[in-house]
């Protein structure tokens, strides 16, 4: 086991390297000039290339890649171009927010989504079962962003039930701070409810029909025995692998969603990012997010293992 | 690894999709910085020489002073270093932490602030301050004439470059004098050092390195408000501060800026009582009409949208060319349209209300009338089927606007060939690289109208790309930067105004409007002419 975990995060750096020199590379070749937003509006052309000599910008390209790579292994992963904020700390800022929304909703997926599909896929062709099947179908049609709009209309702004946004921090007030996340993981979570419960539900349906699962209703035990204790942790493993892909989906849609409901997180400052060309801010961001991908998979394989002694052995 | 690198891509495709989502909040940037209904204008413009700033027609109820006032906007500043803030857009969140010498009046008019008075040297080659007695930076520094020597210089020698070029050196005979020798006319200068270029901070908040980058997340100035939590791009949070001049000025004992990019999270978060006060776009103020509870401050601002020419390319440098296409666009249409009828249709520079508008110009000096047009530009020797190559920032109201000018002049026989590009490229493509023919974007007022009338329509700033101008046009603008009273210069700018409609140098069409919707509790809040809000004297009744 410790093989492995030491593997996969050596695997990690040559992930990392190949996807910076992407990022560096995207960067440049997208036209734009962090020098002349930061010249500002009566800007002369001597002061955006005096900018621009600052800013390093006039070195050749391998020059500049040469000084994020080194920033990256010395720990530093630089300041933003328009401020002396360090992109550790506009990234340790904005991180917490996508974590609790993106934790929030993960929770959601697996709370709603195995009992969904625990409960379709115990009975399959029963009402409960029909129900589901046409809820899942609608779920997996809407985007999480209209979905989130829809929720600020009727549980935010007519009913009044729940904030329309604006992030609470959990060491100023626990309880606020679920009361506003509510609606935007419940919005971030319904696309893989809606998956995890109709993987659950198929695995389900088959690993029922499975002669050892036969053998053990045979044997007289208790229906919700042999689905809990024989048939789930066979039933579990395409669940595990969907949602370890959702961690990586509810990260991404966390961006949309950030916007709708007004959080600060590490979407906002993606998208602020990208749009000044501030390319350090950009860079440690896809550093980050390809670090939470490779643990979040990690974990996945981790609980293959544990769920099906087989992988554990290889 | 595929697993991730397919994450990858599809987090990168969401921050692609959600670009635009972002972009239109850059849209509310250039459009809603604005404000002013001219009726309101008249009545407040009373208090033009008042300190004291805005007119508190709404405090019948007596203002809470222990409420805490909630406010958003679109945008923080650029940086809180007064040396490197760069955009028009820093000053509504910076003013509450920063003071300056002179103040504007809601009709923007320059009016004393922590300078008591000032005056132009006879030959207007020097301009003196008088500064208040007593004034304090929120580290208890005096603010004395070093104070502000040393600030001034350090601006002129940033970001605020060119806005404070006129300066050759500064003297400082006593604690409360301050003298300004200048190297060009600098009548612009009063109204220039109410924004930005004015700002004062600390010095010993600059008097190091170390402390330089502390400054740049943290202000340490002389506003009404000191900063006591700053997050960037989220949210300031500020307090009382109780050493401040004009205890009027503070009707808040705290106040919360949220810092909220999208239009409709704002919205939604002042419809569900979690703000007091937020800026809305045009299109959004039929709909906060409606809202109980809720009341819209809207008015005209010095933002315009116009139809920029590089006068060096072919035929632009004609002068019936150029008027031509003044006639060739309905600019009341184009109000309805883009504006939703918020907003009016004009054809110079300066709003009305403005002491730069020129009541002479007439509205039907550039009738619309393609057919007049058409043929005004066949005897010019345009080709017909004119093509021009139009730079216009990717944004959907910027599109929705220059597909209708692009409509409204085919029938005159010109054909716009419209080329999106990035906002943040705008600059860098028609200005920097002087590429394109014409653009059609937002131009944010200045706080002095000769500022405006410098870097569009003289030779030498960026904003000129190509560089054509006027010898007549140069003399004119000349005179407006001129020091002078308010009434001699309000004279010199309209001339030079006249004249730049008169040569039809670029397409005016529309000055914006500025809208903010706030709780019936919000009291002495007031559309001011410089389009942004503005929070002396504001507060919440009990």
């Amino acid at each position: 086991m410790g093989k492995l975990i030491v593997r996969r995060l050596l695997l990690t750096i040559p992930l990392l390297f190949v996807v910076s020199l992407i990022v560096f590379g995207l960067a440049k070749l997208v036209p734009g000039d962090p020098a002349v937003t930061i010249a500002g509006e009566n800007a002369t052309i001597e002061r955006i290339e005096q900018i621009r000599e600052r800013l390093g910008e006039n070195d050749p390209a391998i020059v500049q890649y040469g000084r994020l790579i080194k920033g990256v292994f010395t720990g530093d992963l630089g300041t933003s171009l328009y401020s002396e904020q360090k992109v550790t700390d506009a990234i340790t800022t904005a991180l917490p927010v996508t974590l609790s929304l993106a934790g929030l909703a993960l929770l959601f997926v697996v709370l709603f989504g195995v009992s969904f599909g625990l409960l379709a896929g115990s009975r399959p062709g029963s009402l409960a079962d029909r129900i589901l099947t046409v809820l899942a179908a609608l779920g997996v049609a809407a985007p999480g962003y209209w979905v989130g709009i829809i929720l600020i209309i009727v549980f935010g702004l007519n009913l009044g039930w729940f904030p329309t946004g604006l992030y609470v921090k959990i060491t100023e007030d626990p309880l606020n701070w679920l009361y506003h996340l509510v609606l935007p993981a419940f919005a971030l979570s319904l696309a893989g409810i809606v998956e995890v419960t109709r993987q659950l539900r198929g695995s389900l349906r088959d690993t029922m029909q499975q002669d050892y699962v036969r053998t053990a209703r045979a044997k007289g035990l208790s229906g919700r025995l042999v689905i809990l204790k024989h048939a789930l942790k066979n039933a579990a493993i395409p669940v595990v692998t969907v949602i370890g892909l959702q961690v990586n989906a509810l990260l991404g849609g966390a961006i949309a969603l950030e916007l709708v409901f007004g959080f600060s997180g590490v979407g906002a400052l993606a998208i602020r990012a990208v749009v000044n060309r501030d390319l350090p801010i950009i860079q440690g961001i896809v550093l980050m997010s390809v670090f939470v991908v490779t643990i979040s998979n990690l974990l996945v394989d981790l609980a293959y293992g544990w769920l099906n002694p087989k992988v554990r052995a290889q | 690894m595929r697993r991730s690198l397919v994450a990858l891509v599809g987090a990168s495709l969401v921050v692609a999709a959600c670009g635009d989502d972002s972009k239109s909040s850059e849209q509310t940037t250039a459009t809603t910085k604005v404000a002013q209904e001219v009726t309101t204008l008249a009545s407040t413009t009373t208090v033009a020489g008042s300190t004291a700033a805005p007119s508190t027609t709404a405090a019948a109820k007596p203002i809470d002073t222990s409420a805490t006032l909630r406010f958003s906007y679109q945008v923080g500043p650029t940086s809180w270093d007064p040396a490197k803030m760069s955009s028009s857009f820093d000053t509504p969140t910076a003013f509450f932490a920063y003071d300056r010498l002179v103040h504007l009046n809601p009709g923007a008019d320059p009016i004393p602030g922590i300078a008591e008075k000032w005056e132009f040297s006879p030959d207007g080659k020097s301009l003196t301050f008088t500064l208040r007695k007593g004034v304090k930076f929120h580290d208890g520094t005096a603010l004395d004439a070093e104070a502000v020597k040393a600030n001034l210089l350090r601006n002129a020698a940033g970001a605020s470059k060119g806005e404070l070029a006129p300066i050759d050196t500064i003297d400082t005979p006593d604690p409360l004098t301050v003298k300004l020798n200048l190297k060009a006319p600098g009548g612009s200068l009063p109204g220039v050092l109410t924004d930005r270029p004015g700002v004062l901070a600390s010095p010993k908040s600059f008097a190091d390195e170390a402390a330089t980058k502390a400054l740049d997340l943290m202000p340490v100035g002389a506003g009404m408000y000191k900063v006591t939590e700053f997050v960037k791009d989220q949210k300031i949070v500020l307090e009382r501060f109780a050493d401040y001049w004009d205890k009027t000025a503070q009707g808040a004992a705290k106040v919360e800026i949220l810092i909220l990019t999208d239009n409709n999270a704002r919205a939604n978060a002042l419809k569900s009582g979690q703000l007091d006060i937020a800026n809305i776009e045009a299109s959004q103020i039929d709909e906060f009409k409606k809202i109980s509870g809720i009341k819209v401050t809207e008015g005209l601002s010095l933002s315009l949208m116009h139809v920029q020419l590089n006068r060096s390319k072919p035929f632009l440098d004609k002068k019936e060319v150029r008027q031509a296409m003044n006639m060739a666009v309905d600019r009341a249409a184009l109000v309805k349209l883009a504006n939703y009828g918020y907003g009016a249709p004009n054809n110079q520079y300066f709003p009305k209300g403005y002491f730069g508008y020129n009541e002479a110009i007439s509205i039907d000096q550039y009738k619309y009338e393609p057919a007049k047009a058409k043929e005004m530009l066949k005897a010019a020797g345009v080709p017909d089927n004119w093509e021009l190559d139009t730079v216009v920032p990717n944004l959907t109201y910027y599109l929705t606007l220059a597909q209708a000018v692009k409509d409204q002049m085919a029938a005159a026989g010109i054909n716009l060939k419209l080329r999106p590009v990035d906002p943040v490229q705008t600059a860098p493509i028609f200005y920097v690289q002087s590429s394109g023919d014409l653009l059609i974007s937002v131009f944010g007022g200045r706080a002095d109208p000769a500022q405006l009338l410098n870097s569009l329509f003289t030779k030498g700033p960026i904003q000129n790309p190509g560089g054509h101008t006027t010898p007549k046009i140069v003399e004119l603008v000349a005179k407006a930067n001129e020091p002078g009273d308010q009434k001699a210069r309000a004279a010199a700018v309209q001339a030079a105004s006249k004249e730049i409609t008169d040569e039809a140098m670029n397409v005016v069409l529309l000055h914006s409007s500025a809208s903010f919707a706030a709780t019936e509790k919000l009291a002495g809040f007031t559309a001011w002419l410089n389009g942004k809000p503005e929070f002396r004297g504001v507060g919440l009744t009990k």
